[in-house]
């Protein structure tokens, strides 16, 4: 890294607060031209988000018919439901994010490119964050319409976010380990699953509590856990990133 | 701490010249007088008023669980030298931790549910101890099979390193998320408490010698499994020696 970053370094010109000035916007332009790249990439072979999408889709349906045909209380079971069909879809995107590169070759070319590893996964994570968010923001109505249960309400959308920023940090780095692994597909679930856990229990806690209409109180410190866990999970991946890519 | 696992050579392997202190043979012999010790000061101390001769379990328990979570922080701290470092000496000590963790977390859980079993009625309830501990456990067998995938000696120790990092720092958030389900039923022994459970003078003496034993076969185990893997090293060393020698014949 230190290497790269002498590459990268301009030729002394003795003003030293424009140099780093001018090395942090060049960490943010290699994290959205990382982000950009996936975007544009998605955009075109619709490969992530379609596979995501059918399978989420999939998922909700696999849990109607498995459940007794008439719920007597579909509240009980929806939040935890719809957190499944979120994870299991998430895991399928993130898996995708890194297996695309390494299978095409192209995450050689990104590492060689004169730039902080740490900026390469706050894009891949950016990217992966955008990819998850647009899935559950669609899958949200149709989970709706087949359990006849709606769990479309604007007070969900902070629990949507926050959760979905710790798979996307999590996520994201899990997928970069798995990728150089032997049983690369399997093994993102495995590890991903026991750490998300915290995540996925306040999630849909508070996803139950909101839908019930209980009062704020009382996913209040769920919403708390989230955000501490966003927090401390945005720093430590970047700091490790370079550990996990390293030949 | 980087230099312990190169340093001491704990004995065993091509080693040569003059015979080196073995502490691993010293833990032997210790253990030997206090194991039995230990059986003896478990059966004369007095049973528990209500839980009567179940309680003695404990003597196993706490000693399993204290144990479990110092494996798990040697891990976190051989992934931060790793991580500092890239030094195989922390490696080691990670593999060690590791393996250790999930050994000491399955006899806590074991003797935990059997003891629950008698006094609780049921082996199992989502209480937050037991639900923390039993995320740390599938963390860490997630871990291990992290590592296990990985053929690469370097990169099998980055990731095991990246892992036990986040792992460990994840186990208090797991804690805190598990308050989030009714509270439970795990009696609070040491504390202030109103629910707390009184220990006797001769059961905390008991439970101080329990733990003393359980540490002698904590440092045993870790020597050799140390020691294990210094003894692969060297095999592959050889191995690889030969394998240039054949290609030169």
């Amino acid at each position: 890294m230190a290497r790269m970053a002498k590459i990268d370094r301009p030729i002394e010109t003795g003003l030293e607060k424009q140099k780093e000035k001018s090395a942090l916007s060049a960490y943010f332009r290699v994290a959205g031209q990382v982000f950009l790249k996936d975007i544009r990439t998605e955009l075109r072979t619709k490969e992530i988000f379609s596979s995501m999408a059918v399978f989420s889709l999939l998922v909700v349906m696999v849990f109607v018919f498995a459940l007794p045909g008439k719920l007597k209380e579909a509240g009980d079971v929806a939040p935890g439901l719809l957190w499944i069909a979120f994870t299991f879809a998430g895991v399928l995107g993130l898996n995708r994010s890194f297996i695309n590169e390494k299978d095409r070759g192209s995450l050689e070319g990104l590492l060689l490119a004169p730039a902080e590893r740490s900026a390469i996964f706050y894009g891949k994570a950016l990217g992966n964050f955008t990819f998850i968010i647009v899935v559950e923001l669609l899958l949200a109505p149709i989970f709706s319409m087949l359990f006849n249960f709606s769990v479309l309400r604007l007070e969900l959308l902070p629990v949507l976010l926050l959760g979905t920023i710790g798979f996307a940090e999590i996520g994201t780095l899990f997928a970069a380990m798995a990728v150089n692994t032997r049983a690369r597909e399997v093994l993102l679930p495995v590890l991903f699953f026991p750490i998300m856990l915290p995540v996925i229990i306040a999630a849909s806690q508070s996803t139950a509590a909101i839908l019930s209409n209980r009062p704020f109180d009382e996913i209040s410190s769920a919403l708390g856990l989230m955000f501490f866990f966003d927090l401390i999970f945005a720093v430590v991946p970047g700091m490790l990133f370079e550990l996990v890519l390293e030949e | 701490m980087a230099t312990l696992t190169k340093k001491m050579d704990f004995g065993g392997g091509v080693t040569t010249g003059k015979r080196k202190f073995d502490l691993s043979k010293v833990l032997l012999w210790t253990m030997l007088v206090s194991f039995p010790l230990t059986l003896i000061f478990i059966l004369l101390a007095p049973s528990d008023f209500e839980l009567k001769y179940s309680q003695r379990i404990f003597y196993f328990h706490m000693p399993s669980n204290i144990l479990c979570l110092l494996s798990f922080t040697i891990y976190f701290i051989g992934g931060l030298g790793y991580w500092r470092t890239r030094k195989r000496s922390w490696d080691i000590l990670m593999i060690t931790g590791l393996e250790l963790g999930v050994f000491f977390a399955l006899i806590g859980i074991v003797t935990g549910s059997i003891w629950a079993r008698y006094a609780w009625g049921t082996f199992w309830t989502w209480d937050p101890r037991l639900t923390t501990v039993t995320i740390m456990m599938v963390v860490y067998l997630a871990g291990w099979m992290l590592r296990s995938s990985v053929e690469d000696p370097g990169r099998k120790a980055a990731l095991t390193a990246v892992f036990g990092i986040i792992g460990f720092i994840n186990v208090p958030l797991v804690y805190f998320s598990t308050r989030f389900f009714p509270a439970g039923l795990h009696p609070i022994v040491f504390g202030t408490n109103g629910a707390a459970v009184a220990l006797e003078g001769f059961m905390i003496v008991t439970l101080v010698i329990s733990i003393i034993t359980f540490s002698q076969f904590f440092v045993y185990l870790m020597i050799q499994r140390i020691r294990l893997e210094n003894l692969r090293d060297q095999v592959a060393g050889v191995r690889m020696a030969l394998n240039e020698d054949e290609d030169y014949a």
